[in-house]
């Protein structure tokens, strides 16, 4: 079955299901053709049919046969437990009747998919709502077919997931909660001040201590984790202040050159190379070029720094479609799978100096620009950071192809979108 | 004597200041809030204000702007935990922009330059 996340025992069991209500009915058909062998057929039936109940009313998720004009054939007694029914006052019933009180078949369920097409479908995360409570569902549903391969019925599978959607939920809220850093931000801002009247004096005891006073290690401690503090609660600010980009046309390329001005001062070294391959002609788009600026600095940072030993970190920009694609890729010592989980969780660090804001600031500027960032690694084979940003184009330009759409009015707007419309299609 | 004065909401970051700065050689006042601090240079001005900007009442820009009304003389160093304000293009009619920190280093250069640059040395 070629449907994800469904586990093996409710396959087998479905799948099961399915092979039995085919069984059912060809020998039901086999039945009617030769008479003579009525009697055994019909005990066969019986036992089959018994067999299938069993396991339909077994299956503590719910299971809805249902025929192509979505009446409802069967139903276990869990899901019509859930409706706070018993089965034999559904049957016959349409499930749209029962479950949406409409008067046509949900626009949601994955059934209509399966009946146009024969094949087993999937809609995840649905709210239904039964007699007493809502719940939050995957339904499943799986083809019945006639001897000729017509799908003429489906099973309805469905699968509770409540709890799985409000821990869903609850990990945005948490998300939320560290990733933008409302709670952070103020603390935050309550810890500064504090700390520079400790740092300030404990620099001022640090400095009228006699150059051999013991004490002087402590105080030296004091200082340097006040500046550690310092460094993450600054870092910490920027993240909140980038919840804002101001944003202006800008030359993506333009912006991975300036990148690479700013790293050729310090972190590249003769063992270290940065390579760029950039796409001619990229089209303008809307940004904020010092969020963008720091985005890419933090991941080319990272890649850099990832190879102590030397090597070469490639970048590339590439138009596909509405979106710009930069792929920075390195040659370093890849990252480990349990680390690439929390790769832009907020405080998470592998080193020992970082604070394990890096990416996650770099991941909000990302996602502030409508963007995605993706990182795939290879352990011993380097990393690769995939950022896809789409295209925006500035109101002016829009307002200014509007008025004047693709006439010879706007030379200028209609030549780009020429260009667009070309490079989607080849690439 | 040079006299500074250090606008700040925060009392230890005042004592802070006034500490550090007496031992560089100025006469350091303080004032808790940009009303005070008003008061302050109308009574008898100093040769340059070390400005906070977020400030109970009055913030530290508005206070900058009253200052630069009354006297377009008077340095005024405006020193924020923020680097938020430096966007705020009020903040460019002060003399320099320092972002606090426990060290004072920066703020120290700072002081220096402008009253140098200002003849007030």
């Amino acid at each position: 079955m070629a449907i994800g996340g469904l586990e093996p025992p409710v396959v087998l069991l479905v799948g099961a299901l399915v092979a039995l209500v085919t069984g059912l009915l060809g020998g039901w058909f086999a039945g009617r053709a030769r008479s003579r062998y009525a009697d055994r057929h019909q005990h066969d039936i019986f036992k089959s049919k018994q067999q299938l109940q069993a396991i339909f009313d077994g299956i503590t998720d719910g299971l809805i046969i249902v025929d192509a004009d979505f009446r409802v054939i069967a139903i276990n007694k869990a899901e019509a437990a859930f409706l706070g029914r018993e089965p034999k006052d559904l049957v016959g019933m349409s499930c749209y009747e029962v479950y949406c009180r409409g008067d046509v078949a949900c626009e949601a369920c994955p059934a209509h998919s399966t009946f146009a097409t024969g094949k087993a479908a999937l809609v995840p995360q649905l709210e239904l709502s039964g007699s007493f409570h809502r719940r939050g569902v995957d339904v499943y549903t799986f083809p019945v077919k006639d001897r000729d391969g017509k799908t003429i019925q489906a099973i309805q599978y469905i699968k509770d997931v409540t709890d799985r959607m409000k821990l869903q939920r609850q990990l945005r809220e948490v998300e939320q909660m560290t990733g933008i850093g409302q709670m952070a931000a103020s603390v935050a801002h309550e810890i500064r001040n504090p700390l520079i009247a400790v740092g300030g004096f404990a620099r001022q005891l640090h400095e009228d201590m006699d150059s051999d006073d013991p004490r002087r290690e402590h105080t030296r401690i004091i200082l340097e984790e006040v500046t550690r503090l310092e460094q993450i609660l600054r870092e910490q600010l920027t993240l909140e202040r980038h919840l804002q980009p101001v944003m202006r046309p800008l030359d993506i390329n333009q912006i991975l050159r300036d990148v690479r001005k700013l790293l050729s001062h310090g972190l590249l070294s003769s063992q270290t190379q940065l390579v760029g391959d950039l796409q001619d002609g990229l089209p303008v788009t809307m940004g904020d070029a010092n969020q963008l600026k720091q985005a890419f600095l933090n991941i080319i940072g990272n890649a850099i720094q990832s190879m102590e030993d030397g090597g070469t970190v490639t970048v590339t920009s590439v138009q596909r479609g509405d979106d710009i694609i930069v792929r920075i890729s390195d040659t370093g010592p890849g990252i480990p799978s349990d680390v690439m989980s929390k790769l832009f969780v907020p405080f998470f660090t592998t080193r020992k100096s970082g604070s394990g804001l890096g990416l996650a600031v770099t991941r909000r500027i990302v996602e502030n620009h409508g963007g995605e960032i993706t990182a795939e690694s290879e352990q011993g084979n380097g990393t690769s950071f995939l950022v896809r940003l789409p295209i925006i184009r500035s109101t002016a330009e829009m307002a200014h192809e509007r008025i004047y759409g693709n006439t010879e009015g706007a030379p200028e707007a209609a030549d780009r979108r020429d260009d667009t419309d070309r490079s989607s299609g080849g690439v | 004597m040079i006299k500074l004065l250090v606008v700040d909401d925060e009392k230890n970051i005042r004592r802070l200041y006034e500490s550090e700065l007496k031992r560089e050689g100025y006469e350091v006042e303080t004032a808790e809030s940009a009303e005070e601090a008003l008061e302050l240079i109308e009574d008898g001005p100093p040769d340059l204000v070390v400005l906070d900007i977020r400030l109970e009442g009055m913030d530290g820009i508005d206070c900058l702007r009253t200052i630069m009304e009354r006297r377009r003389d008077l340095p005024v160093i405006l020193n924020s935990a923020y680097s938020t304000y430096k966007q705020d293009f009020a903040s460019w009619m002060a003399d320099a922009y320092v972002v606090k920190s426990a060290d004072l280093t920066e703020l120290k250069e700072k002081i220096r330059e402008v009253l140098e640059k200002r003849g007030r040395v």
